[in-house]
């Protein structure tokens, strides 16, 4: 199927046309309660008129904070059907949040609920209520069953008093490129920016999505993500409703109800972000057979682990589709197919939707060529007409050709497929390699007992930056950071097993949104155990002894640090720190010795001087020094020592002392900033060619 | 503003008239060397480097000296690595029977002038302040840069100055004079900085004892160990075919970290003891211990000058029966040299192995390894453990006369005791 009729439509037609053709099929489900694609059709009717008897108008905004239920469904076609334009927001925001998007929205009326036991004490009508003030364009309040006394005090309307309007509605008509919803995006300082997505662009992303996942009428989709988001909106409900399909509802999420559901209501397209899928495989619940009924599912949201989506494929059976997309593209813009092989099924986010186009350039407009790195960008029927209000924000993403910048580093493989590498702005350049935080946090995420994993790059005088995991643990989980650590070596390319790894309770997270990566970078500091190496540690001392062996001077220095103390490489911790006179490593090992304590993963040396070679090739491989005599002098072996590298405090925690390092000289940090001596040498030379 | 000759040295090659200790500078390269054993590590950079070509393949020197003639299969394949590199790059190749010790050679050959900088992936490199060229030791990965951009980076040193005053005595030279220095300062007392030797004893040292003092400068942690050019420099690279080079001088106000004068009258020769340069002893103190082996040559003193010395101690002795004695010259030129004059007959009528220049057993590699309890002195710059084979070996440096007397005596001794031990 290609419903390819559903491409130039608006939503409020989309559900008539399949209300007429569905009409008693169950369309949505929650709990024992169903409804017919005919019921919802008739109710979504019955609001819209009533809402237009509030006098809200069309092109009006209808603000909804709602769990994920049936009344959610029907307010947002109702809305489409006013030619209101819907501003949805996830019922886990705070006040402020709210607050703030309400205010740069201004929606003349709000459907909101109150059910505090359910919502961890949060009222939310309540909350509205008590913002009221602050909202001068709000002329009206709808609350889902509200109670008789907020009613008469606080003059909230009841959403199913509107139901009741039999006012023959006169239907919207709006285009396909009117706009149909705001739905809130977080910039890259974290403030909220209201994508305006039009009918035409999410009803016609939705048949594309519906035509990727092959749905029929027979579908059954399970609705755990929040329809407060286009992933909800978009790939869950409309594609739905293009397929004729069933919705069941979950106003929760919980693994072991969406275990229960997926069995007990047959559930068949399972849509999720990675987080869901890991806690629902993981959980003591899970059983394979109660799975029998998946046939395909979305994993998108979030970077996929390819290891979590193979297991997904495996124990849940089905053939689980990985989609790449974002609000202000509808959201879908590549998803992998049925028919792709186990690849590009796990390791790619797959291929475009019809009629969207992609390019990858370098800097702001220079088209790469397929299998090269650079900022994906998109064009289609289905990019934004722009952020609410805001044509700053908008011109810095979305350029005078149409395309979106998408802000997100990817690779279109010269066969089609994509693979995204990482945000473009959460990029860490630790020692002139780029390191992606979502993808150091998809490896640390497979590890068996981690819950939630953040990898932020802390600011350091040398390296740049350096990267930091955060990692919660699951409730009951033993283990230490070593054995993170010992997985990321199998797993990771050596720069980007994480510096540092700190376990949190919790990490904060705007609700339902991004981890706080800038609260939290601030909780990050350099923290390690001194190794105190004298002048007597020279690996020339040491080395020759092997030349009767051999004179293979790779196969030497490999040696010398282990000879400079035997269980040195083993007892050192990634993180710690060597203290060093300077006559530490010279001579033939002076390649090697560097790279050799790089490799046990310390993170920086403590020096009296950037003296000999050892430094000087220390530099050169982008190994960290502070130069700073009087810490070489006040630390001593085994002292845990903190750092703030940008800031060159070098601090002894044992003995309290505190030290300030010379400052690095910026010509050598250009040699760092580029990756090493190599890079730096490549920049030279071109440099001196075009001089 | 006043200037040391180091810093003169380096403003001439970035291009400035000012340079200040502590500045970093990228300056341009006269010369960049490295051995088998760096010139590996190197060529492997060099290739990771995109659109990598020799700057000048002129300047570029690659001279298999430290495992040569290939010792085993690795050392051959390492040397045939970097043979197939020089003539892909066409760079100059000194190969086995063509070549030296690369310090020994380089300014043999007319490859170093005053003033030069020399980028050299060993650590003696700095051997080539004798004729006031600034050569510095740097890593492979520096190598390799330099090969490509013709420059390298590095930090303008400090400088400290070393006069010395005084006559020299017998038997006391160039060797005795670092040796004692090292002592004073320790291995760590000019820790990046440029050691500027003078006075009236260094105006009238030749150049091998000049040589033999540049050689040892990283030995005190060193960045180079500088003579400023004189009369005797250009007598001595005219010799070698070049008329040509910066004679620069320090300022006399010019602004040292420290400044070190010693009366050498009164010196004897000295003797590093194991394991570090820096445990120095005067002769005296050693007098009549015993050694299993003497190693004369080597870059520190194998140059033609230094096996005269030995030469004029063994001339009509044989080395004691329980020591073996191995000389290596410097570079095939010395070894013609020292054999048409007459040396390697008498080294060989002494019992005396010659071997063919290579820095084999200094470094422990081959031609002269020691087995554990060994003691050997030797004219080479470093005692550490296990330095020239068995980690429980001990190796005593000296100037090349003490040397040869000890291999003759089978322990420690001054030449002018050799009589008086015969007769007893």
């Amino acid at each position: 199927m290609t419903y390819e009729s559903f491409h130039n439509t608006n939503i409020g037609e989309l559900l008539s046309v399949q209300a007429v053709r569905f009409s008693n099929q169950t369309f949505l489900r929650l709990d024992g309660e169903r409804l017919t694609y005919a019921d919802v059709e008739y109710q979504s009717c019955a609001l819209a008129a009533g809402l237009r008897g509030l006098g809200i108008q069309p092109g009006d905004r209808l603000g909804v904070i709602l769990p994920n239920t049936p009344a959610f469904v029907i307010t947002i076609f109702a809305a489409a059907k006013a030619g209101l334009i819907l501003v949805p927001i996830n019922v886990r925001r705070d006040s402020d949040n709210v607050l703030t998007r309400l205010i740069k929205t201004r929606p003349k009326a709000l459907v909101t609920f109150s059910e505090p036991k359910e919502f961890n004490g949060t009222d939310h009508l309540n909350m509205v209520t008590n913002m009221w003030s602050d909202l001068p364009d709000l002329a009206h309040l709808i609350a889902v069953s509200p109670t008789r006394k907020s009613q008469k005090k606080n003059r909230i309307i009841s959403w199913n008093s509107l139901l009741d309007d039999t006012a023959p509605l006169v239907p919207s008509t709006a285009k396909p490129q009117n706009p149909a919803a705001i739905i809130h995006t977080l910039g890259s300082s974290g403030e909220p920016r209201g994508a305006t997505l039009t009918h035409g662009g999410l009803v016609h992303n939705a048949s594309n999505i519906a035509a990727r996942l092959d749905c029929t009428a027979e579908d059954v989709f399970l609705g755990a993500i929040p329809f407060s988001n286009t992933f909800g909106l978009t790939s869950i409900i409309l594609t739905c409703v293009v397929a004729g399909a069933q919705l069941v509802c979950m106003p929760h999420y919980r693994p072991h109800e969406a275990l229960r559901l997926v069995e007990e209501t047959s559930v068949t397209i399972l849509p999720g972000v990675p987080t869901m899928f890991a806690l629902e495989l993981n959980h003591p619940d899970f059983n394979p057979s109660a799975c029998a009924s998946l046939r395909t599912g979305i994993m998108a949201g979030a970077p996929c682990p390819p290891e979590l989506v193979r297991r997904v494929r495996e124990e849940m059976g089905c053939n689980l589709l990985i989609g790449y997309g974002l609000t202000e593209a509808s959201p879908a813009v590549t998803m992998t197919h049925l028919e792709d092989g186990p690849i590009t099924a796990t390791e790619t986010v797959g291929r475009p939707l019809d009629d969207i186009e992609l390019k990858v350039i370098k800097g702001k407009s220079e088209s790469l060529s397929p299998g090269e790195e650079g900022e994906l960008c998109v064009r289609g029927y289905n990019i934004m007409t722009g952020y609410w209000e805001d044509p700053q924000a908008t011109a810095q993403v979305l350029d005078e050709e149409g395309w979106l910048h998408t802000g997100d580093l990817a690779i279109i493989d010269p066969d089609g497929p994509v693979r995204i590498v990482g945000r473009k702005d959460e990029v860490i350049i630790r020692g002139g390699f780029k390191i992606y935080p979502g993808s150091i946090e998809m490896v640390l995420r497979s590890f068996q007992g981690i819950l939630d994993a953040a990898v932020v790059g802390v600011p350091d005088l040398i390296y740049g930056e350096l990267t930091c995991a955060c990692l919660v643990r699951e409730p009951k989980a033993d283990f230490a950071k070593e054995q993170v650590l010992a997985f990321a070596r199998v797993h990771l390319p050596d720069y980007a097993i994480p510096d540092r790894v700190i376990f949190f309770e919790a990490l904060p997270r705007h609700p339902g949104g991004p981890v706080q990566k800038d609260y939290l970078r601030e909780r990050v500091r350099i923290r390690g155990h001194a190794w105190k190496f004298g002048r007597n540690v020279d690996t020339d001392a040491i080395i020759p002894a092997r030349h009767c062996n051999t004179a293979d001077p790779r196969e030497l220095a490999l040696h010398c640090m282990e000879d400079a103390d035997a269980n040195f490489v083993k007892k050192m911790r990634r993180g710690d720190l060597i203290v060093a006179d300077s006559n530490f490593g010279c001579g033939s090992s002076r390649e090697v010795a560097p790279l050799t304590i790089k490799a046990a993963g310390v993170s920086a040396v403590v020096a009296k001087s950037f003296a000999r070679i050892f430094f000087r090739n220390a530099i050169n491989i982008g190994l960290p020094i502070l130069e700073c005599p009087q810490a070489v002098d006040g630390i001593n072996e085994g002292d845990e020592v903190e750092i703030e590298p940008a800031a060159g405090i070098i601090r002894n925690l044992t003995t309290g002392a505190q030290y300030q390092a010379v400052s690095f000289p910026d010509f050598l940090r250009r040699i760092i900033d580029v990756g090493g001596l190599l890079a730096y040498a490549e920049e030279r030379l071109a440099e001196k060619n075009s001089a | 503003m006043a200037h040391t000759l180091a810093e003169k040295i380096l403003a001439a090659k970035c291009d400035q008239t000012q340079l200040s200790p502590g500045q970093f500078v990228n300056a341009r390269v006269d010369l960049v060397l490295a051995s088998e054993l760096s010139g590996i590590l190197a060529i492997e950079e060099f290739e990771k480097i995109k659109g990598a070509r020799v700057f000048d393949p002129k300047k570029v020197v690659f001279v298999m000296d430290h495992f040569t003639p290939a010792k085993d299969i690795k050392s051959a394949e390492i040397v045939k690595q970097c043979r197939e590199f020089a003539q892909q790059h066409g760079i100059r190749f000194y190969d086995v029977g063509r070549a030296g010790i690369q310090h020994i050679l380089l300014p043999e050959q007319g490859l170093i002038a005053p003033g030069d900088l020399i980028a050299g992936a060993d650590s003696h490199t700095c051997t080539h302040g004798f004729i006031g060229a600034f050569g510095t030791g740097i890593g492979s990965t520096d190598a390799a840069v330099a090969m490509v951009l013709g420059e390298m980076w590095l930090k303008v040193p400090e400088s400290s100055k070393f006069i010395y005053h005084g006559k020299l005595p017998k038997w006391v030279g160039g060797k005795d004079l670092i040796l004692h220095t090292i002592a004073q300062i320790g291995v760590e007392g000019a820790r990046y900085q440029a050691m500027e030797f003078t006075g009236e004893v260094v105006a009238e040292l030749e150049m091998n004892d000049r040589f033999s003092m540049a050689n040892m400068a990283i030995e005190a942690g060193a960045k180079a160990g500088l003579f400023a050019a004189d009369e005797k420099t250009r007598k001595y690279i005219r010799a070698r075919g070049r008329d040509d080079g910066l004679y620069l001088q320090s300022d006399p106000d010019a602004e040292y970290t420290n400044v070190f004068e010693f009366d050498v009258s009164e010196f004897e020769p000295f003797i590093a003891v194991p394991f570090i340069p820096e445990n120095v002893r005067p002769i005296s103190e050693l007098n009549g211990l015993e050694i299993n082996q003497a190693v004369i040559g080597m870059c520190t003193n194998g140059n033609l000058e230094d096996l005269r010395a030995a030469a004029e101690i063994l001339k009509g002795h044989k080395i004691h029966p329980r020591v073996r004695a191995v000389i290596i010259p410097g570079s095939q030129k010395v070894y013609l040299d020292a054999m048409r004059e007459g040396l390697i007959e008498i080294f060989i009528e002494a019992n005396c192995s010659v071997s063919t220049p290579t820095c084999g057993p200094c470094l422990g590699g081959h031609m002269g390894v020691l087995a554990a309890g060994e003691r050997c002195i030797s004219t080479s710059n470093r005692n550490f453990r296990g330095r020239m084979g068995h980690p429980d070996s001990e190796v005593y440096l000296s100037n090349p006369y003490i040397a040869a007397a000890s291999a003759i005596a089978g322990e420690i001794i001054v030449p002018d005791q050799l009589h008086q031990k015969a007769q007893a």
